[in-house]
Order: C-alpha cells, then sequence, then structure tokens
C-alpha cells in the first residue's frame, strides 16, 4: 500500500543567500533514511550547485559561540556531523561528495580559550614557539587544527542525487506565502534560512554578509586563520577559498571590488605566495544567523487546517558543521508528526 | 688575478645546488656545471621532493642532521616566500606509519612532531604498529631545477653538455673539480660502494589529497606513500637494491596502486598522469663529501652518495662543499 504521508522542504528562496541548501537537503536524505517509503518533496526556487552554499568553505572549524546556546544539542549536532563526515573521508566517495581532510593553522595576537569545536576535531592543540616563528606573522599564540572540511559544490549535488535516488521529488517554485502549499503536505520542514523572516515572521533572523574569492593555488596545502579570525585561507578539491568578511544586517549582494581587495591584502600578508594565485571568483552571500538556532516543531494553521512545521533555519556560518546532526533532528520530529511506530530505524551508510 | 675556476659535474639537485651556493658565497670564483643529462631528465626530475631523511646510508647520523637542518630551514624559507608557487614549495603535514617503532634523530628538526597514539592507528592505518604525525616540505623538483638553473646562468655560469670518462680529465682546465655524478660516481671513480636503489612512483590526479600519508614495512621493502605535490600526487614506491631497471615494472605499479588505495580507498579512480623509474645513488658508507687533493694546488671535492636524501640533504651539503674550497683551496700562484 502507498504510504501517502508528505512532507515537503523548504530550501531557501532568499535570493543570494548561503547555506541554506546544506541544511534542506541534509534533512531530506535523513527524513528518508529514517521513514523508507515516504513521499517527499522538496520545494525550492534554487538547487544545489545554483545556491550560493558554494560561496562558503566548508571547514569544519567556524563554530560561533551562541549567546544562548543549549550546548548539548550543540555538541549532539557537531558530533553526529562529525562521524558523517568522517565516515564519508574513510570512502571511496569521499572526493565526489567533497569531503577531504585539512591540517592547518589559527594564528592570534593573544591567548584565549580553545573553541567549542575543539573537541570534536580530529586532533587541536596549541601552538610551539618554533611553529608560530616559522609560520606567516609575528603571531604571539595559535593552534594547529587537524579536522574535515565538506564542499558544497560537491556534496550537495552528492546528496541531491541520493535523495532523487531514493525516490524523492523536486519542484522548482518560489513561494510568497505559506498558505500557497498548505493543503497538499502532512507535514512541512521549514529549510529556508532568511527566507523564515517574511514566510515566518521571524524577526531574530539577521543577514550577515560575506564575501570571499576563489583562486587557483595548488601549492597551498595546510588552512590558516589569522587577522583575529577574520582572514582565512582553505585550500579546496579544485581552488583555495580566501576571505573574509562578516558585515552584520548588509544585505545588498552588489560585488564591491573594494571587500574583495581587502581580502586579497590580508591573504598576502598572510602567504606572500598568493599574489601569484589566478582569481577564478568571486563572491558574495548571507549568513542565515539567528542567535540560535531553530529546531523545534509549531503547528500552524492554514485555512482551518492543523499544519506541523519543523523549522530547521538560522544556522549562520555553521551550515556545513551541523547539518547532518540537525537534519537526523529534524527527520525524528517529522517521523513523530507522521504518527510512524514500530522499531526506530538506525541511521545507516549511504 | 686569474679567476679560479671550478667545475660541478652533474646537474641534479646536488650539482645544481652546490654550482649556485659556490657563485653566491665564493663570487670570485668561475664556475661551469658539465653534465652529460640535464632536467627533466636527472634522477632528481623524479622524486617526490619530499624531505625526510630515508635510504641514506653510513652510520655518521650528525652530519646527516646537520645537512637535513641546513636544508630543511632553506625550505620552510622558500615555502613561505613568494617564491612559493614557482616553486611548488609547500609546507605539508601527515602521518608516516611503520612495522615497527620509530625514534628518528630528526623529529626535532620539523615541525609540530607527535607519536600517533593507538587509536588513531585503528581509525587511520590498522596494519601499522606505530605511527608519526608531522610537518615538513615538498618541493616540485623539476620547477626547483629549473629556477636553479635560471639563477645560475643569471649569475654568468657556464653549462656544458657533455659526457667525461674520468675526472683526471678536467684537471687541465680547473682548479676544483666537484663530483656530483651520483650513481655514475661508481663507474666515474670506481667507486663501487655506490649502488642503485630502484624506486619506482605513480603520479596521479587527486587535488583532494591535502595531507602525505607513509607506510614503512619491513617485510621485502614494503614502502607505500601518497605525497600531494602541487601538480600531482606522488603514490609510490619500491626501495630494491641493486636493481638496475630503469623500466616501469607492472607488479610493482599494481603494488603501488594497492598498498596507497588501502591507505586512501579515494585514490582507486585517482587519474594516472605518468609512471616513473629513478635509480636512487645510495653509498653503503654514507653520503661522501670529503676534499682530495691534488698536485699542483688542484682540489677534488666529493658530494655524491645521498641515496633517497638528495633533496633532503641537498642545501646543507651543498654549504659543505663550500666551505671545503674555501679552506682548502690555493690558488696556483700564490703559497705566501
Amino acid at each position: 500500500m502507498k504510504n501517502d504521508h508528505q512532507a515537503l522542504y523548504f530550501r531557501d528562496q532568499f535570493e543570494g543567500t548561503s547555506g541554506a541548501g546544506v541544511i534542506g537537503l541534509s534533512s531530506a536524505v535523513n527524513v528518508q533514511l529514517l521513514i523508507p517509503g515516504v513521499d517527499i518533496t522538496i520545494i525550492a526556487d534554487q538547487f544545489a550547485t545554483e545556491t550560493t552554499s558554494d560561496g562558503a568553505a566548508g571547514h569544519f572549524g567556524i563554530l560561533s559561540e551562541r549567546t544562548n546556546a543549549d550546548t548539548k544539542k550543540l555538541s549532539r549536532w557537531t558530533h553526529d556531523s562529525f562521524e558523517w563526515y568522517h565516515q564519508l573521508y574513510m570512502s571511496e566517495e569521499s572526493n565526489s561528495a567533497g569531503v577531504l581532510r585539512l591540517f592547518g593553522y589559527q594564528l592570534w595576537s593573544s591567548k584565549r580559550p580553545a573553541p567549542f569545536h575543539s573537541k570534536f576535531d580530529y586532533t587541536f592543540r596549541e601552538l610551539s614557539k618554533k611553529e608560530l616563528q616559522r609560520l606567516p606573522g609575528n603571531h604571539t599564540y595559535g593552534w594547529a587544527q587537524d579536522s574535515l572540511m565538506v564542499e558544497c559544490r560537491r556534496y550537495l549535488p552528492w546528496l541531491l542525487k541520493k535523495f532523487k535516488d531514493k525516490g524523492g521529488k523536486i519542484v522548482r517554485r518560489r513561494l510568497n506565502n505559506i498558505n500557497e502549499i498548505g493543503e497538499s503536505y502532512d507535514v512541512i520542514v521549514n529549510c529556508t534560512g532568511l527566507g523564515s523572516r517574511t514566510l515566518f515572521n521571524d524577526k531574530m533572523m539577521v543577514p550577515i554578509r560575506g564575501h570571499t574569492i576563489r583562486a587557483k593555488a595548488p601549492w597551498i596545502k595546510h588552512f590558516y586563520i589569522g587577522g583575529n579570525g577574520d582572514t582565512y585561507i582553505y585550500p579546496g578539491q579544485d581552488n583555495v577559498v580566501l576571505g573574509g568578511t562578516r558585515q552584520r544586517g548588509e544585505e545588498c549582494l552588489k560585488k564591491d571590488q573594494k571587500y574583495f581587495d581587502d581580502i586579497i591584502d590580508r591573504c598576502c600578508t598572510l602567504v606572500p605566495s598568493l599574489k601569484h594565485a589566478d582569481i577564478e571568483k568571486l563572491w558574495v552571500g548571507l549568513r542565515p544567523w539567528r542567535s540560535t538556532v531553530r529546531l523545534e516543531m509549531e503547528v500552524i494553521s492554514i485555512n482551518d487546517r492543523r499544519l506541523p512545521v519543523v523549522h530547521n533555519y538560522g544556522h549562520g556560518s555553521d551550515g556545513v558543521c551541523l547539518s547532518w546532526g540537525c537534519g537526523v533532528d529534524a527527520a525524528h520530529l517529522v517521523k513523530e508528526q507522521l504518527g510512524q511506530t514500530g522499531a526506530q530505524q538506525t541511521l545507516s551508510k549511504l | 688575478m686569474k679567476k679560479p675556476r671550478v667545475c660541478v659535474v652533474g646537474a641534479g639537485v646536488i650539482g645544481l645546488s652546490t654550482a649556485v651556493r659556490i657563485q653566491n658565497e665564493l663570487p670570485n670564483y668561475d664556475v661551469t656545471v658539465l653534465a652529460d643529462r640535464f632536467s627533466p631528465d636527472t634522477t632528481s626530475d623524479g622524486s617526490g621532493g619530499f624531505w625526510q631523511p630515508h635510504l641514506v646510508g653510513g652510520d655518521n647520523q650528525d652530519m646527516v642532521i646537520q645537512w637535513g637542518r641546513d636544508t630543511l630551514n632553506y625550505l620552510f624559507y622558500l615555502a613561505t616566500s613568494p617564491l612559493a608557487n614557482r616553486l611548488g614549495a609547500q609546507m605539508v603535514s601527515g602521518y608516516s606509519f611503520f612495522s615497527e617503532p620509530q625514534c628518528p634523530e630528526w623529529r626535532h628538526l620539523v615541525l609540530g612532531y607527535r607519536e600517533v597514539d593507538s587509536r588513531e592507528i585503528k581509525l587511520l592505518f590498522p596494519r601499522a604498529r606505530f605511527g608519526m604525525f608531522y610537518t615538513t616540505v615538498m618541493i616540485h623538483v623539476k620547477a626547483y631545477l629549473s629556477w636553479l638553473m635560471s639563477r645560475f646562468k643569471h649569475n654568468n655560469g657556464n653549462v656544458i653538455d657533455a659526457r667525461i670518462d674520468k675526472l683526471e680529465d678536467l684537471v687541465k682546465e680547473y682548479d676544483v673539480i666537484v663530483n656530483c655524478t651520483g650513481l655514475g660516481a661508481r663507474k666515474l671513480i670506481n667507486d663501487h660502494d655506490v649502488t642503485p636503489i630502484r624506486g619506482q612512483v605513480t603520479r596521479v590526479k587527486a587535488p583532494w589529497v591535502k595531507l602525505f600519508m607513509t607506510y614503512q614495512g619491513t617485510h621485502g621493502h614494503c614502502e607505500n606513500y601518497i605525497l600531494p605535490g602541487a601538480d600531482a600526487v606522488v603514490l609510490g614506491g619500491t626501495g630494491q637494491e641493486g636493481n638496475w631497471n630503469t623500466g616501469v615494472d607492472d607488479e610493482d605499479r599494481k603494488m603501488i596502486l594497492e598498498g596507497c588505495v588501502e591507505m586512501m580507498p579515494s585514490l582507486k579512480e585517482a587519474e594516472v598522469v605518468r609512471h616513473w623509474t629513478g635509480l636512487r645513488p645510495h653509498r653503503t658508507s654514507g653520503v661522501r663529501l670529503e676534499t682530495e687533493r691534488l698536485a699542483k694546488g688542484k682540489l677534488v671535492v666529493h658530494n655524491y652518495g645521498h641515496g633517497g636524501a638528495g633533496v633532503t640533504l641537498h642545501w646543507g651539503c651543498a654549504g659543505q662543499v663550500v666551505r671545503e674550497i674555501r679552506t682548502a683551496f690555493t690558488p696556483n700562484f700564490s703559497r705566501l
């Protein structure tokens, strides 16, 4: 008998917003894993490689401290995501899934407490004086970190294929109002990032504009973070990501050359040979920031019909880091709503 | 007053770096490089360009450490300079696994050396019994040789493409002869202590690999390595003593690929760029770096037998050659 439970996903619809692609796709695939046979559709106006997720580096390390975060949940999401990526890294598919192992340096002007992600990395330690002398700049403190990077340029198409192979459906459409699709589905999963500002009236969503540059520099094998965290260099599979900016509240997506020039300057101060790198792409995007990630159930009413909505948005710059773990939680919330009983399906390797 | 004339025989990494250092540090000398093989056809060209003392003979670890330190410092400098892209000079980190515990002298020279705990070994490469993680430098040797040669020529260095049968042939024209002939020394000066250690590698396109991984087992010179260079990932390898075969061996090719795929499954479908074989110029009693005085105040300075550590020791050895010349050389015309 055909299972006529349907779930719907919004993907981010706010033009040019970054990061949402990974949340929506990860949630969708997790629902498929947890509820075999479920009928899922993703509705979005931008898919996978068209999203600006691919502007982000995807390094497993930027985990901003959240002021009123539930650290237990944050830990679980981070842990689950890292385990997932680690499995991919160890498999034959790592390069096609865009997962790569990366070692590198975070350079600071003064000592500071270890960041949240440090307990999830393969290794994390302070740099010795000898290392600091050898490394760029005159930094007096720093960390060596061995972790993973997930490049959305490959990861999102890879996830999308998994989704489609399991029967998932895609609808390309821009929604202006949640009422437009309220009738058709039993559960909605909202992964719209900044789009939730209008679609669900969430005033806590704040765009934080970022700029990155992709350049050809295959001689760079380490990542570097410097300039008090604002300057970074991540060597990816096809090119190196140079960044960045963190402009809170800015929404204009016009590519203003002065920001890119400044990024190049700062990166070249850290790694002088970058001045010879060929620039391939300039990118600007909006991190969908919220003081806490919103991952919870809400029941809304559309045309007198009760409609459960699983919210999964507001990941800021931590979309990649948290996506799989959040997807797992979102899938469980969906399953509850669909009233499934029986043995809980364990997550299996794809 | 006639300028003293130096002839460096050999144009691999040892010969060219020696020639360049002599030019830089003994500017009064006229330097010629004479060789029958030049980049990209030297043994150095195919090497991984990875700094790590490996397959070098002799008991004198002190000199290996000293030369190695000088070279590594120089390579670190290149890797953090604006030249890094041109030379493919990269700081690079990764794992070296072994079938037996190790305590290498050079662990103090590399950056961030640490032993790998058993949990990590199990996670990454369960076959190993011991592992280390560290940061070193890798260089694109072909690009490096090209750069050294252009520096050499820019400083009025003279290049002769020729083959000689004995070093004595050069004595008439030159005051100092520097012997950087590697494996060629076996025939050229009859040093039967020099034997080849055959190394075969496969270069592949695998730009997702950012960390190196090596494994050395004790059974039958088992060595597998994955070295991510600037233009390709070098997969290796072999260490076959006394094997003079410069062709590509199919069994070796398979063994290299299988061993590397075991370490990193994602390499399975990596596109092959090319296979290459080189004969490491190994010398059982170690690198021969010493001065031999000839008649009429002339000198031969030997600088050969670096085995698998040519890139690793080259700059330090070149510096030593300069010191040997400086202290030993007395021009023909003056003795006071």
